[in-house]
């Protein structure tokens, strides 16, 4: 009876040290929709936001069999509230890459440093405005992927054949910028009565008072910025700012180069206006012309063109000004020691020079110096859109909302009411900036 | 008899009930409880602080929930009427037809009804489109100076009261039919023998009788609109110059967005509070017994 007992004890530990041993480690990754093409997808069709995490997930476990990767794609809409749901109850993944983060999570102990992690030729590689993206407290928190967004308040894309229409020369806007007035004049020759009714229907360009970037983009090339140097209090209301604002505001009311209703429209607004060649200047860097292109695959745009990237114009004696972040992926804390190491080894498969690349498929630049040079070696046209981009970025490079400890996110309202209030023409262009600086210092004092 | 013994004998009704009840709890009253209790804590995801009423006390110092409190009223008091309004005279109009014809209408204005409140949101954003709009397309047409819906303060939220009020109502006019089509018909034959005008029947026959399933569609009209949500979302983001921000919008931004979940707890309870006062005020005006 009692060697029975041994035996089966015995038995029983065998069996559970060998699960224990079969058993996979699990990561779980998070990731927004990103078209990414994985290798060998079919060059006529357009990506899903599922095939490229299918992919790498994919591929890292043939790699390393003692894994399983899962990876949820989630909406950008829902991402902030699913991820505020996951982490109050604990279930968050162990790493992701979405459109929303929080510098209090960091603060708060919940996400693991990178800069352990990192190689020496990582930190030579990586952009140093990509790696302080995530910079807290001394510490980094965001493993860089990209660099730029999709350039919103970066840059700007030119239709060329309306350009030529009008005799422009949008070859000399490329290589030499434009100044606030020479913008004006040009806005001016690219407004048109197509239909010969007598009334106006085509537009140089258009605005979205919920479209911020590319607004404030105007607001800073006036000299306006966001708050002072050590984000003690927020600025966005000096006479320069209201100065840009003003000049966006006289672009639809006083010169009628962009059409009314501003303050009822958004970014997809604008971009549809463009891609409708209802205005002949949009916004937005390689990732916009890659929409083009996407949207062509899906069907929802009939005719594939081709613009070219140029930077906002620029005030007398100023610099044009360009919006630059970098984004990447986010490791949560990991107490088991062999699964952190295992997690960072999959952010950095999925940020290789190799699978960086992957990024050209989508026409974004990747966060590695040495990775972008080589792309689009075979595309003359991306080629030169991207090295015009870069250039942008390298020369007038800033970050429009702050560091990651400045509490943008919760200000964000009162910016889009006091672009609404401003093109609805309720209130003046400073009483507006006024009344946000009002609301955002209370925030930012609250957050301090 | 001990409640003990009465549970005892009432066992096989408890039982049969008790799935429902198990599942009831799981998904409603300890959601509820829990966000009544998260409505007293200083409660950001990342930490977690005992403040009592600090956060309604925060909430009636706050311009802006005071502002979303008013558009939310605005907007319930501007569709339910509406809708009300709007599925009576449906109903009495469509209640002498035969039945076929009633079966289509009621399913043509029931359509909104299964369709995605996003994808009817979408297909008024372009309907209200300040340039390529439809609307204004036909406002221009008849020599009229187009607006801009959705982007002026004072037209943004009468242009979401009417876009709800074109596509709401459809599950009220059903309900409606159904009861009126109770009522006996003798009561109308009469008012008619008597003289009675069209009107006349409408208001002392027909209003009436329809009290009890006014009052439930009134009701349920209120309820599901104080917490209106995606057409704001989606067309308007409590904008402009938060014009149509309402508590339900607030309550996302605050709890997604700022991640601020004791607050937005807060704002629920204050509006759980205000439905079920409203609720109960309804019942106790407009509640009444109707037999025939």
């Amino acid at each position: 009876m009692e060697k029975r007992k041994i035996l089966l004890v015995v038995l029983l530990l065998t069996l559970l040290s060998l699960s224990a041993f079969s058993a996979k480690m699990t990561i779980t990754w998070w990731i927004n929709p990103w078209r990414i093409a994985p290798p060998g997808f079919p060059s006529d069709k357009a990506p899903s936001s599922e095939d490229y995490p299918k992919w790498a997930s994919e591929e890292f476990m043939r790699l390393h069999p003692e894994v399983e990767v899962k990876y949820v794609v989630v909406g950008n809409q829902e991402y902030s509230q699913k991820m505020a749901a996951a982490i109050a109850t604990r279930t968050q993944p162990d790493f992701f890459k979405g459109p929303v983060w929080d510098s209090r999570w960091a603060q708060n102990g919940l996400l693991e440093p990178i800069d352990s992690y990192l190689s020496e030729e990582d930190w030579k590689d990586f952009y140093q405005v990509v790696l302080d993206e995530g910079l807290i407290d001394g510490k980094r928190y965001i493993w860089p992927w990209n660099f730029g967004t999709n350039g919103m308040g970066t840059s700007m894309l030119l239709y060329t054949p309306d350009f030529d229409k009008a005799e422009i020369d949008w070859r000399k806007i490329v290589q030499e910028g434009w100044t606030m007035e020479e913008f004006v004049e040009i806005c001016k020759k690219l407004t048109w009565d197509t239909d010969g009714n007598g009334e106006i229907d085509h537009y140089a360009i258009s605005f979205g008072a919920k479209d911020l970037h590319n607004i404030i983009n105007f607001l800073y090339a006036f000299g306006g910025r966001l708050s002072d140097e050590g984000e003690t209090t927020v600025t966005l209301n000096t006479p320069e700012a209201a100065a840009g604002l003003q000049f966006v505001l006289d672009l639809v009311n006083k010169h009628k180069v962009a059409p009314k209703g501003v303050e009822a429209l958004g970014v997809y607004d604008v971009i549809g206006n463009f891609h409708s060649h209802r205005t002949s200047i949009g916004f937005g860097g390689p990732y916009e012309i890659g929409r083009i292109t996407r949207y062509i695959l899906a069907g929802t745009l009939k005719e594939m063109f081709y613009p070219v990237l140029a930077p906002f114009p620029h005030a007398e004696g100023k610099d044009p000004v360009a919006h630059t972040s970098g984004s990447g992926f986010i490791i949560f804390k990991q107490n088991d020691q062999a699964k952190r190491e295992m997690v960072f080894e999959f952010v950095k498969f999925l940020t290789n020079q190799q699978n960086l690349a992957l990024l050209e498929t989508l026409q974004y630049l990747t966060a590695r110096e040495s990775v972008n040079q080589k792309l689009y070696v075979n595309d003359p046209y991306m080629n030169k859109q991207v090295k015009t981009y870069g250039a942008i970025m390298d020369k007038y490079g800033m970050s429009f909302f702050g560091s990651q400890e400045f509490p943008w996110s919760q200000m964000e309202k009162f910016i889009i009411s006091a672009f609404e209030a401003t093109f609805a023409g309720s209130k003046t262009p400073q009483k507006a900036l006024d009344e946000f600086v009002t609301e955002a210092d209370k925030i930012l004092k609250k957050a301090k | 008899m001990t409640v003990w013994k009465r549970v005892w004998k009432g066992r096989a009704g408890y039982f049969f009930v008790l799935p429902h009840f198990g599942l009831y709890t799981m998904f409603f009253l300890i959601p509820v409880g829990w966000g009544v209790y998260l409505s007293l804590f200083d409660y950001n995801v990342f930490s977690q602080e005992f403040i009592g009423f600090g956060n309604f006390a925060t909430l009636f110092s706050d311009w802006l929930f005071l502002k979303a409190l008013g558009n939310t009223f605005l907007y319930t008091f501007g569709v339910v009427p509406l809708w009300l309004g709007k599925a009576l005279i449906v109903t009495v109009l469509l209640h002498p037809f035969r039945n076929s014809i009633k079966t289509f209408y009621k399913a043509l204005f029931y359509l909104p009804h299964v369709t995605s409140s996003v994808i009817v949101s979408m297909i008024w954003l372009w309907v209200f489109n300040p340039t390529y709009g439809l609307l204004n397309y036909f406002v221009k047409s008849v020599g009229l100076t187009p607006a801009i819906w959705l982007g002026n303060k004072f037209l943004a939220m009468p242009s979401l009261i009417f876009m709800q009020f074109i596509m709401g109502g459809g599950s009220t006019i059903v309900l409606l039919s159904a009861a009126m089509a109770s009522i006996p018909d003798y009561y109308f034959e009469a008012a008619k023998l008597e003289g009675a005008s069209s009107w006349k029947v409408f208001t002392k026959i027909t209003i009436p009788l329809l009290k009890p399933t006014i009052l439930y569609a009134l009701i349920m009209g209120t309820i599901a609109n104080f917490q209106t949500f995606s057409n704001i979302y989606i067309m308007t983001q409590g904008g402009p110059e938060f014009s149509t921000i309402s508590i339900g919008y607030l309550v996302y931004t605050t709890a997604f967005r700022d991640y601020n979940l004791g607050l937005a707890s807060a704002m629920s309870m204050v509006m759980f509070g205000i439905l079920a006062v409203l609720g109960f005020l309804q019942f106790k005006w407009l509640g009444s017994n109707v037999e025939y």
